[in-house]
């Protein structure tokens, strides 16, 4: 998290958006429905159905859609809480699907997804991660590849967990009702060997200070803290990791209004002060507007739209994202905006409609749109769109 | 402006004697509400705007008391006065209300169509018939697709916009002068919202009822209120116009309650943070109870509560420094949108 070199500051801009933290390949993740007296898988919920994004270090990616679309799942999916059903979680150059595997299947998942195409005479890496993991095959052989990705993999799980933090929604059910707060923040730090328990009370004080909770206070419950104060020790307990990137799972919908905006500054200056990087996921178009650098908007366990935060909010090519953005209300009553009514609710992610998932809602819907399910492409640079008619709403 | 209003609140003070003390959720609240127009009630949590409603409709916990001194005109009668065989005839009738939540409102084990019935039968005097094709007709209306098959439903087949919408055909049966909504939308995703919301302003107008829109979200008293109350502590801090109250708030808690929400419309360099917390209703401070969040204060405000005095012709607020925020205004852009 540290910048090694501090000199290199005045690169950093340019450095930022080249270095990829996370990628997300084609990520899916079915629930099964079972039913009946075996319980068989009679259904599955296609809750997350192949989305991809990548997220540059130091920036802040906004997740957004309604709810069912698969904002959440896909946070839990790439922190391990679930297990992906397919695709990939690339985090900082490695790839990271397989470390929360048992050996003999995180073995299977390396030959499956990498040693089968090595060992292809007519191998063509088709990104750098190949490239990388190709070399190694070539000079160390299958067996070095497999060490490189499958050895230590205890090793590698707790780094991960170190390096990927999550702060919840619900600050009340997200702290454990039973321990102090020093123990709560100092817990994972110990367990991870960051500081000694000697340091512990100092380190955690300057956590609390940080995120605007008076030091002394470490002592006490989290039932003796309001709302705001428990967000506030959410993020301090995952300041105190040193995570590379932290997701936040609609951090502030559960605050009023004006606590709201006390946390969403704490995080913006937190994030200055350390060079975090965030994965905001939220409901709220407006919130996500002001925190994000680029946004990623998903419907239904796909993404539609995926631009930089100018681009998208000042030409939505999405019809859905359109609309979304029309639905917002904003306080301003003079404020004239297209309003755009979208007829009928979300469709079930059970038995998705055929064709491009919002076309039975999409108010400029072709008979193509109900046959074929368009592909999310770049209709302008770094804009992308899953639409057959880009802009036409 | 001088037209009788449909309901008058007058210093309205709901207590709740508790073990702890005695919460004052509701410190002398007053308002109007004239005919065929939409109030908007604006509070973050604690601000005592559902304990309003909630008096209004005579729907308290046996905890909460309605002081004396208290009035709730409605149509010349004071609601407080009445008996409760009187204030049954009127809720449900003459003043209906829908909740958050529609399926906690609705109950699980009857049909959406036993609902509806139920309200109807109770208030006109028709058969089980007539009841069941008037419940018909008002899922129609409210744009319940299938309405001969969704009035044999449970509530729990249908979706949350669609129990909305459900409640409002409950909440319209019996044609009510006065709706009182409390975040009618705030269980609902936005484009669901954008929907009832739409909705409501329709049957609003076609029916010529007033509304009264309770919610936190600033964004949907813009677009739907013609008046608006701020409420904070249990008690008015402002009241105009909606244009007054978004374009030139008076009170310091309403300008930096605008100013603390991310918008669509403008560009934000930094959040305005109102400091401090939410008061707990059981310790408000002395004084002015926004007093110890406010930034524009001066000693007078922990001393003494003031007025909610009219400022200009149907502009109120509660503040001695209101013109602190007006020069605000003057000076600089914030505040308002460009």
């Amino acid at each position: 998290m540290m910048n090694t070199n501090s000199t290199i500051n005045r690169t950093f801009s340019e450095q930022k958006k080249q270095e990829v933290l996370l990628r997300i390949d084609n990520l899916v993740k079915y629930f099964p429905i079972r039913a009946g007296v075996f319980k068989r898988i009679v259904a599955w919920v296609k809750a997350v159905d192949g989305v991809s994004f990548e997220v540059y270090k130091g920036e802040t990616v906004g997740l957004v859609g309604e709810s069912g679309c698969g904002k959440t799942t896909v946070g839990m999916t790439l922190l391990r809480l679930y297990e992906p059903t397919s695709g990939r979680i690339i985090v900082d150059g490695e790839d990271t699907t397989h470390y929360f595997l048992p050996k003999w299947k995180a073995k299977r998942y390396v030959e499956k997804v990498y040693l089968s195409r090595f060992k292809n005479n007519n191998f063509q890496p088709v990104d750098e991660l190949d490239r990388k993991y190709f070399e190694i095959f070539k000079n160390n052989g299958e067996e070095g590849l497999l060490e490189y990705l499958i050895g230590d993999l205890e090793e590698k799980r707790l780094k991960f967990r170190r390096d990927i933090q999550i702060v919840f929604q619900d600050p009340y059910s997200s702290l454990n009702p039973r321990m102090r707060v020093k123990n709560i923040l100092a817990e994972g730090p110990l367990a991870h060997g960051l500081f000694r328990k000697s340091e512990a009370l100092d380190r955690v004080g300057r956590a609390l200070e940080e995120v605007g909770i008076h030091p002394t206070h470490m002592y006490r419950f989290p039932h003796e803290f309001s709302g705001g104060q428990r967000q506030r020790i959410g993020i301090a307990r995952a300041l105190l990791m040193n995570p590379k990137l932290i997701i936040a799972d609609e951090a502030v919908a559960a605050l009023d209004v004006s606590i709201r905006s006390q946390v969403i500054n704490l995080m913006m200056d937190l994030q200055k002060e350390h060079n975090l990087t965030y994965l905001f996921i939220s409901h709220d178009l407006s919130l996500i507007k002001y925190i994000s650098s680029r946004v990623v908007v998903m419907y239904l366990g796909k993404v539609v739209e995926t631009a930089k935060k100018k681009d998208l909010f000042e030409e939505p090519l999405h019809p859905y994202t359109k609309a979304l953005m029309s639905a917002i209300p904003v306080p301003n009553p003079e404020y004239k905006k297209q309003r755009i009514i979208l007829q009928g609710d979300v469709p079930s992610p059970v038995n998705p409609p055929k064709g491009c998932y919002f076309h039975p809602r999409c108010p400029v819907a072709k008979p193509i749109c109900s046959q074929e399910r368009p592909e999310l492409r770049e209709v302008k640079p770094e804009h992308y769109v899953a639409c057959h008619f880009p802009g036409s709403l | 402006m001088e037209k009788t209003p449909l309901l008058s609140v007058r210093n309205l003070r709901t207590y709740f004697y508790t073990e702890d003390g005695i919460v004052k959720a509701v410190d002398g609240v007053d308002f109007d509400v004239y005919e065929g127009e939409t109030l908007g009630i604006v509070g973050e949590s604690g601000s005592g705007k559902s304990v309003t409603s909630l008096s209004i409709m005579r729907l308290l916990d046996p905890k909460g008391k309605i002081e004396e001194g208290s009035e709730i005109i409605f149509n010349g009668k004071n609601l407080l006065s009445l008996s409760e065989d009187e204030m049954r005839r009127i809720r449900g009738n003459e003043i209906a209300m829908i909740f958050q939540e529609p399926m906690v409102a609705l109950n699980p084990v009857f049909t959406i169509g036993e609902q509806i019935m139920e309200a109807i039968l109770l208030h006109q005097d028709v058969d089980r018939k007539t009841a069941r094709h008037m419940a018909i007709e008002m899922l129609k209306k409210v744009g319940i697709p299938e309405p001969e098959k969704r009035v044999d439903e449970y509530p729990h087949e249908l979706s949350g916009g669609m129990r909305q919408r459900a409640m409002i055909a409950m909440a319209l049966s019996c044609r009510p002068k006065l709706l009182i909504a409390d975040e009618p939308t705030t269980a609902l995703d936005v484009t669901i919202q954008a929907q009832i919301l739409e909705l409501m302003k329709e049957l609003q107008k076609e029916y010529g009822m007033a509304i009264i829109l309770i919610t936190h979200d600033v964004g949907v008293i813009a677009e739907n209120a013609d008046r608006v109350v701020v409420m904070y502590g249990g008690k008015v801090m402002e009241s105009a116009d909606v244009y007054t109250v978004f374009k030139k708030p008076k009170h310091p808690y309403t300008w930096g309650l605008l100013n603390a929400i991310p918008r669509l419309d403008i560009e934000q360099e930094r959040l305005y943070s109102i400091p401090g917390m939410v008061p707990d209703p059981l310790h408000f401070p002395p004084g002015c109870r926004f007093s110890n969040r406010c930034e524009f204060k001066e000693n007078r405000c922990e001393i003494e509560m003031p007025d909610l005095a009219q400022v200009e012709p149907g502009h109120m607020v509660r503040c001695f420094y209101y013109k602190k925020v007006e020069n605000i205004h003057n000076s600089s852009k914030v505040g308002g949108a460009k």
